[in-house]
């Protein structure tokens, strides 16, 4: 851009200078904690690869899976990673079309989230199958009857949707730092220069990036739909007792956002911190945020009432014996401690508007996040021990699951991944989108031909 | 900072390894002197091994596996081993008749029985390559308009002179092709007579195809031949008057028959979402052409 725009642009605008330099001032600091923190997830990421490989050497056999529990934390996780992606659908999809402008700079971190999220989800899905080399001969072989099938093209449509509605509204904020970042390495620039796609913002441009982002909006809302509904259906369409139940897909979609948005509510805390972004954030964002969780969780507490208190009262043989482990049993610590801390408690106190301040949410948050993980593990785990058949005459080690440590680590391993992708991301590109708050602050003429 | 890393990365490898616990050796078995005297009573005749062999695929091979090795789906005595195999038949005969720990009792079991399955034991241990084999052939005679349905299989070997020569006292196994696998149709032991000819009579209640057509096959099994096999189609199978959910498509079936509403909605559904990612990849590369212009 020449000089004599670029002044023309600055004199329009007014406080979109302010913004952009608001916005764009935390990439340059990379502070001595970040990289510590930047090591410290590759770090966590290596021992996972290790223990990975040496999974893959000798089988799943180092797991505590076994014939009864088939499915361990890995497909435990792999639900919950599902889950915390759908977050992006929520706010940069649902809340927009709903018109909500309080939740534009959330857009972002939002989709930022679901990114790393649905990464990790897919990576769950390998690292569960005993032979990795093999996974192309699910598209290859698959019966199309087969909701793996189904879940396979969702979860791969789904990460690349999330990664497009990343990168569309980020074209003009590229382009903002291309232009004004100034002593960055010649990576960076050229990075900004290559994914800006020679953007001027001009008119036509800016109609067909609006067009572009309109089309992605509305297509992610099926596809998030149809991928936790179909990673429900997993479970749903098999025979077993607190699987086959006919609300699972929306239970599984509610409670998919009450993760994520508990997700959105801890990555909202750091970046505001780290970022000093106390302009963008506000109380308002963390005030509204609380309240969407209080929504969503309202609504999974409706769906847990239904799938516990229906098969309850019927008590049938296998759905008794499941229940009775859930509250009375060998699961009901766990149980409990999850429906309380992480569901029924967090609901009673974000009803407080003092409890929606940022410092409480972020505490309620991570429960309610932690409790989102232990409960995806209830929903898999306790189920493979009621069989339609009984238990008989069996080694020992099959009758419980206790993940060992290579899942463990493993495990761990995925979240370090999902928190990298983000960690990495926000380094290089605003975690508050520029254009898209300054328009919600009036200054539209950001661009010389937009009018 | 180094060093300790390594250290880390060692203990859980150690963790991982420690968790495998390589199985140790069993205890000694202690079989009281009397017991271990005890000779087997049975003669090792083809009969016995036979019986023997159908009784160990029932109760033995799931943990011992079906070698013997020890290798089934528990850790289990090596049956083939030579600290087994130096027992006497009465000591082994005292184990499968007491049991213990995880190898259960076999008390129920007629005394018969126990020492088949001990003759067919011993022969688990002998070593292939001292166990010559010889080839023979079988054929299928059945006459299929006769009212009893009788399905007889010969057992001939070539002699030196070229001539054909019957095989008797051979066991022969019939079945009749099933979609996965054989299903059995000969319960008694059925070994050939000294024509090399063994009959079953077909039973009436298995069901063929559309026109009542099935497969009928006869194995030979034993010791000192290699196995053979032949089969051939006779109509003496119920027809099959429910064809319907084969030639139906249905959600349970295999990919040949997806149901059609299925095949549009699963590959329309995804053509539209990939077609509007396309759309969209087209829309950014316009962007592009349009920035690469202005610039």
């Amino acid at each position: 851009m020449s000089g004599s725009t670029e002044k023309k642009k600055t004199a329009q605008s007014g406080g979109f200078e302010q913004i952009s330099e608001d916005l764009i001032r935390p990439l340059y600091h990379n502070t001595f904690g970040n990289q510590v923190y930047i090591r410290v997830l590759i770090f966590f990421i290596i021992v996972g690869v290790i223990a990975y490989g040496h999974q893959l050497i000798d089988g799943l056999g180092l797991t505590a899976m076994r014939d009864y529990t088939s499915w361990g934390i890995y497909i435990a996780s792999f639900v919950f990673w599902v889950a915390v992606s759908l977050i992006g659908s929520l706010i940069s999809a649902i809340l927009k079309l709903l018109s909500q402008n309080w939740s534009t700079p959330l857009s972002r971190i939002s989709e930022l989230i679901a990114l790393g999220a649905i990464a990790m989800a897919a990576a769950s899905i390998v690292i569960d199958m005993g032979r990795p080399d093999r996974v192309l001969n699910i598209p290859l072989h698959g019966r199309i009857q087969s909701p793996i099938i189904w879940d396979f093209l969702v979860v791969n449509t789904y990460l690349v949707i999330s990664a497009v509605l990343l990168y569309l509204p980020l074209i003009p904020d590229i382009a903002i730092m291309r232009d004004k970042m100034t002593g960055i390495p010649k990576w960076q620039k050229k990075t900004y220069e290559m994914l800006a796609l020679g953007w001027q913002g001009t008119q036509e441009q800016w109609k067909l990036l609006k067009k572009a982002i309109w089309i992605m909006i509305i297509l992610i809302l099926p596809v998030a739909f149809s991928i936790h509904t179909v990673t429900s259906w997993l479970f749903a369409t098999t025979s077993r007792t607190g699987w086959h139940s006919t609300i699972f897909g929306p239970y599984f979609v509610s409670g998919a956002f009450v993760a994520g948005a508990a997700a959105v509510v801890i990555a909202m805390y750091i970046f505001r911190k780290r970022h000093k972004l106390q302009d963008y954030l506000t109380d308002k964002q963390f005030d509204m945020m609380g309240k969407l969780l209080v929504l969503t969780m309202l609504i999974y507490l409706y769906f847990n009432i239904n799938e516990y208190l229906v098969p309850g009262y019927r008590w049938g043989r296998l759905d008794g014996a499941h229940i009775h482990e859930l509250f009375l049993g060998h699961e009901a610590p766990l149980f409990w401690m999850t429906q309380i801390l992480g569901l029924i408690l967090p609901i009673f106190l974000l009803m407080f508007k003092g409890m929606r301040k940022p410092g409480p949410s972020l505490v309620i948050a991570c429960f309610v996040l932690l409790g989102a993980w232990v409960k995806r593990v209830l929903i898999v785990i306790p189920t493979q021990f009621h069989p339609q058949f009984p238990i008989q005459n069996v080694p020992e080690s099959w009758l419980h699951y206790i993940p060992t440590w290579t899942e463990m680590l493993i495990t761990l391993g995925t979240v370090a991944g999902a928190l990298l992708i983000i960690t990495l991301l926000v380094r290089i590109f605003p975690v508050i989108p520029i254009w898209e708050v300054a328009h919600e602050k009036g200054y539209h003429k950001i661009f010389k031909a937009e009018k | 900072m180094k060093a300790n890393y390594k250290t880390g990365i060692l203990t859980i490898i150690l963790m991982i390894t420690a968790s495998l616990a390589f199985p140790q050796d069993f205890p000694d078995w202690p079989v009281p002197d009397n017991e271990a005297a005890v000779e087997n009573p049975v003669e090792a005749t083809k009969e016995s091994i036979a019986a023997g062999k159908a009784l160990f695929n029932m109760q033995c091979k799931a943990c011992h596996g079906e070698t013997g090795k020890g290798d089934g789906l528990i850790k289990s005595a090596n049956l083939v081993s030579e600290i087994f195999t130096a027992q006497t038949d009465g000591a082994i005969y005292y184990k499968l008749h007491s049991g213990r720990g995880q190898m259960p009792p076999f008390a129920s079991q007629p005394e018969e029985q126990l020492w088949n399955v001990i003759n067919y034991i011993r022969l688990l241990s002998m070593d292939p390559e001292d166990m010559v084999m010889k080839n023979a052939i079988i054929s299928i005679i059945f006459d299929e308009n006769s009212e009893k349905k009788e399905v007889t299989a010969k057992v001939e070997e070539f002699a030196e002179d070229g001539t054909k020569a019957p095989v008797a006292n051979v066991k022969v196994n019939f079945g009749v092709k099933r979609y996965f696998g054989v299903l059995p149709i000969s319960t008694t032991s059925t070994f050939t007579d000294a024509a090399g000819e063994v009959s079953v009579f077909f039973p009436d209640d298995i069901i063929g195809n559309e026109t009542g057509k099935l497969i009928v096959v006869a194995a030979l099994e034993d010791m000192e031949y290699n196995p053979v096999e032949a089969s051939a189609e006779i109509s003496w199978g119920l027809e099959n008057p429910n064809d319907y959910w084969t030639e139906r498509r249905a959600l349970w079936k295999n990919n040949d028959y997806v149901p059609i509403w299925l095949l549009i909605s699963f590959i329309g559904g995804a053509l539209a979402v990939w077609g509007c990612i396309g759309y969209v990849a087209l829309l950014v590369f316009r962007i592009k052409r349009i920035g690469d212009k202005v610039s």
